[in-house]
C-alpha cells in the first residue's frame, strides 16, 4: 500500500511538471498544444538512449533530452507562430506525428515498436520513496518557477499576447519572439518531465507518446484550469486518479482506457460550458473574446 | 509500379479533397477548426456497415442513408455544443477545444461499439481495371467521379446559386450578415449539414476500399486539414491544386523514403508552406485574413 501511494506520487510529480508547461503556453499565452505528449517522449527517449544505452551520466542526458525538445520546438514555432492560434495547433500536431513516427520508425535508435527497456534507475530514485521525495520536490520546483516565470515582466508579456496580440505589438515587443521563446520554455519543461519518467519506469515506448496522450493532456489542464498555478496541479491529479478510480470501479482493462477518454472529453466540453474557468477557476478564454467584439 | 503510385496518390487525392470541402465549409461560415469532423468521418462508415449488415439494407441504400444521418450529426453538433458556447461567447479557440472534446468522445464510443479492429463491408475485394501496370477497382473509379462532382457542386453552389451567395456573405461577416437580416444560424446549419454528408461519404468511400477502424477519421481529417492549409482555406481551386499534391507527395514518397515516412513527408510539407506561404495557393484577399 505504501510504495502504491508512493508510485502514485511519482507519477504525479511528472504530470504537475508536464501540466504546468503545457499551461505555460496554453494558459498563460493562449496557445493550444497537440505535442505535449511527443515533447515529454522526446525527454523520455533522450535518458533511455543517452543514459540507458550509452550510460551518460542521467543529467547530461536529461539536459541532452532537454535542448532536443527545445530545438523541435524551434522547429515548429518558427514557421506557425507568426500566424494565428489556428494555425498554431496543426502545426504541433505535424510535430507530434514527426515525433511518433521517428520515435516507431528508426528503429537502430529508439527501438521502434518495442522500445527501449532495461534504462537503469538513478541512484537517486533507488528507492520508491526517494523516487516519490525527489518527483514532488521537482514538482514543487518547477511550480514555481513557472509561478516565478508568469509574474516577470517576461510572463506579462504572454500573458498581453493572449489578451490581445496588437496591443502587444503597439507596446514595441515583438509577439512572435516571446512566442517562441514561451514555447521553448515549455518544450524543455515537458521534456524534464519525460526524462524523470523514463529514468522512473526504466522502459519507454512509441505508444505512451500518441496524440491522444497529448489531447488527454490539452483536456485535463483546461479542465483543471488555465493560467493558474492550481489548476495544473488539479488537471495532473486527473490525468493521476481517473485511471487508479476507473481500476478500482472494476471496468474490464479493454475498455478502461476508451471509457477515460470518454470522461476526459465530456469533462471538457462540460467545463466549457459551464465553468470556463476550469475546476479552480482560472483565466477563462471567453470572456476575451466576449470583451473584444 | 510509377504508374500505380500516381493512381494511388489520385485516388488518395479524391478522398482527401472530400474531406477538405467539408471540413472548409464548416470554417468558411463558423471560423473554428472544426475537428469532430473526423469523428463524422469514422462514423460514416461504421453507421453504413451496421445498416448494411444488421439491417440488411443493400449497401447503396445504407450508405445514401449514412450520408444523411452524418449530416444530421453534424447539425446535431453545432446546436447541443457550439451555439451554445457561441452564445455564452465563446471563441475560436474554445469551440476548437470543444471539438477536441467531441471527438474523444466519438472516437472512444466508436471503438466500444464495433471493436478496434479492421471492418470491411461484405462483398470482398471488387474487380479491379488494370492497363499500363496500374490498377484501379470499382470503388476507385467512383471515389475519383464523387469527389469531382462534389467539388463542381460546391463550385456552382458559391458561383451561381442565392443560398452559396448568402453563405458567402456569412463567411465575409457574420455580424454584418446578420444586420442585414439573412438567417445567419441557417445558414451555418446547412455548411454543417453540407460538409459533414461529405466528411460522412468520405468514410464510406474510404472503409469500402480499404475497411474502417476507429482512428480512421483522425487521420483522414489531418490529411484533410493539410490540403486546406496549402490550398488556402476557403478557396475551391486552392483545395483542388493541394488535394493533388498532398496524394501525390504523399504517394510518390514511398519510392525516396519507406512507406512509414508517408504522414512525416506531409506533415514536413505542411510546414514549409507554413514558413514560406502561410496561405498556401489561395491568393484572394479572402482568405488572407489569417
Amino acid at each position: 500500500m505504501e510504495a502504491y501511494f508512493y508510485h502514485l506520487v511519482v507519477l504525479g510529480g511528472v504530470y504537475i511538471v508536464l501540466t504546468q508547461s503545457l499551461d505555460l503556453i496554453s494558459g498563460h499565452t493562449g496557445l493550444m498544444s497537440i505535442a505535449h505528449s511527443a515533447l515529454f517522449g522526446i525527454g523520455a527517449y533522450g535518458v533511455a538512449i543517452f543514459y540507458g544505452q550509452m550510460h551518460y551520466p542521467f543529467i547530461v542526458a536529461w539536459l541532452i533530452g532537454m535542448v532536443l525538445a527545445g530545438m523541435a520546438g524551434l522547429m515548429v514555432g518558427l514557421p506557425s507562430l507568426r500566424l494565428r492560434g489556428d494555425y498554431f495547433v496543426i502545426a504541433t500536431f505535424a510535430l507530434q506525428v514527426l515525433c511518433f513516427n521517428f520515435m516507431n520508425n528508426v528503429s537502430n535508435v529508439t527501438g521502434g515498436t518495442l522500445g527501449i527497456t532495461g534504462i537503469p534507475t538513478p541512484w537517486f530514485m533507488s528507492t520508491t520513496a526517494r523516487a516519490a521525495l525527489v518527483c514532488s520536490s521537482l514538482a514543487l520546483l518547477f511550480s514555481f518557477i513557472k509561478w516565478v516565470l508568469t509574474r516577470s515582466p517576461f510572463g506579462r508579456v504572454l500573458n498581453c499576447i493572449r489578451e490581445d496580440e496588437d496591443l502587444v505589438m503597439a507596446l514595441g515587443r515583438n509577439p512572435v519572439g516571446f512566442k517562441i521563446a514561451a514555447f521553448m520554455i515549455s518544450a524543455v519543461m515537458a521534456a524534464a518531465a519525460g526524462g524523470i519518467y523514463a529514468a522512473y519506469v526504466s522502459f519507454v515506448d512509441p505508444t505512451t507518446f500518441t496524440v491522444m496522450d497529448s489531447i488527454a493532456i490539452l483536456c485535463a489542464v483546461i479542465i483543471g484550469g488555465s493560467g493558474s498555478t492550481a489548476g495544473p496541479v488539479f488537471g495532473a491529479l486527473i490525468l493521476i486518479g481517473l485511471p487508479e478510480i476507473l481500476r478500482f470501479v472494476g471496468l474490464p482493462y479493454s475498455v478502461a482506457s476508451n471509457v477515460r477518454q470518454i470522461i476526459y472529453g465530456m469533462l471538457l466540453v462540460l467545463i466549457l460550458m459551464f465553468r470556463p474557468g476550469g475546476v479552480v477557476g482560472g483565466f477563462s478564454f471567453d470572456i476575451r473574446e466576449h470583451t473584444r467584439l | 509500379m510509377l504508374s500505380q503510385a500516381v493512381v494511388n496518390g489520385l485516388i488518395a487525392a479524391s478522398t482527401y479533397l472530400l474531406v477538405a470541402l467539408g471540413f472548409s465549409l464548416i470554417y468558411t461560415t463558423s471560423r473554428f477548426f472544426h475537428f469532430a469532423h473526423g469523428a463524422v468521418i469514422t462514423l460514416g462508415a461504421y453507421l453504413a456497415y451496421s445498416i448494411n449488415s444488421q439491417a440488411g439494407v443493400p449497401l447503396l441504400g445504407a450508405a445514401v442513408i449514412s450520408v444523411f444521418f452524418c449530416g444530421l450529426l453534424g447539425v446535431l453538433m453545432n446546436h447541443v455544443v457550439y451555439n451554445r458556447l457561441l452564445r455564452k461567447g465563446a471563441g475560436s479557440l474554445v469551440l476548437m477545444l470543444a471539438s477536441f472534446g467531441i471527438y474523444l468522445i466519438f472516437e472512444n464510443v466508436t471503438t466500444i461499439i464495433w471493436g478496434a479492429s479492421t471492418l470491411g463491408f461484405s462483398p470482398g475485394l471488387p474487380s479491379s481495371i488494370c492497363k499500363w501496370h496500374a490498377c484501379i477497382t470499382r470503388i476507385h473509379i467512383l471515389t475519383l467521379a464523387i469527389a469531382a462532382v462534389s467539388w463542381v457542386f460546391l463550385a456552382i453552389l458559391f458561383a451561381r446559386s442565392r443560398h452559396g451567395l448568402l453563405m458567402r456573405a456569412v463567411a465575409e461577416s457574420r455580424e454584418l450578415a446578420t444586420a442585414y437580416g439573412i438567417k445567419t444560424h441557417e445558414i451555418v446549419d446547412a455548411s454543417f449539414f453540407i460538409g459533414s454528408a461529405f466528411a460522412g461519404l468520405a468514410g464510406i468511400l474510404m472503409a469500402a476500399d480499404v475497411g474502417m477502424t476507429p482512428t480512421m477519421g483522425l487521420h483522414a481529417l489531418m490529411m484533410g486539414v493539410v490540403v486546406a492549409i496549402v490550398g488556402g482555406i476557403g478557396s475551391l481551386r486552392g483545395l483542388l491544386l493541394a488535394s493533388l499534391l498532398v496524394g501525390l507527395v504523399r504517394h510518390l514518397s514511398i519510392f525516396v523514403v519507406g512507406s512509414q515516412w508517408q504522414d512525416s513527408i506531409v506533415f514536413a510539407l505542411l510546414l514549409v508552406v507554413l514558413l514560406k506561404s502561410p496561405w498556401g495557393f489561395a491568393s484572394d484577399a479572402a482568405a488572407q485574413e489569417v
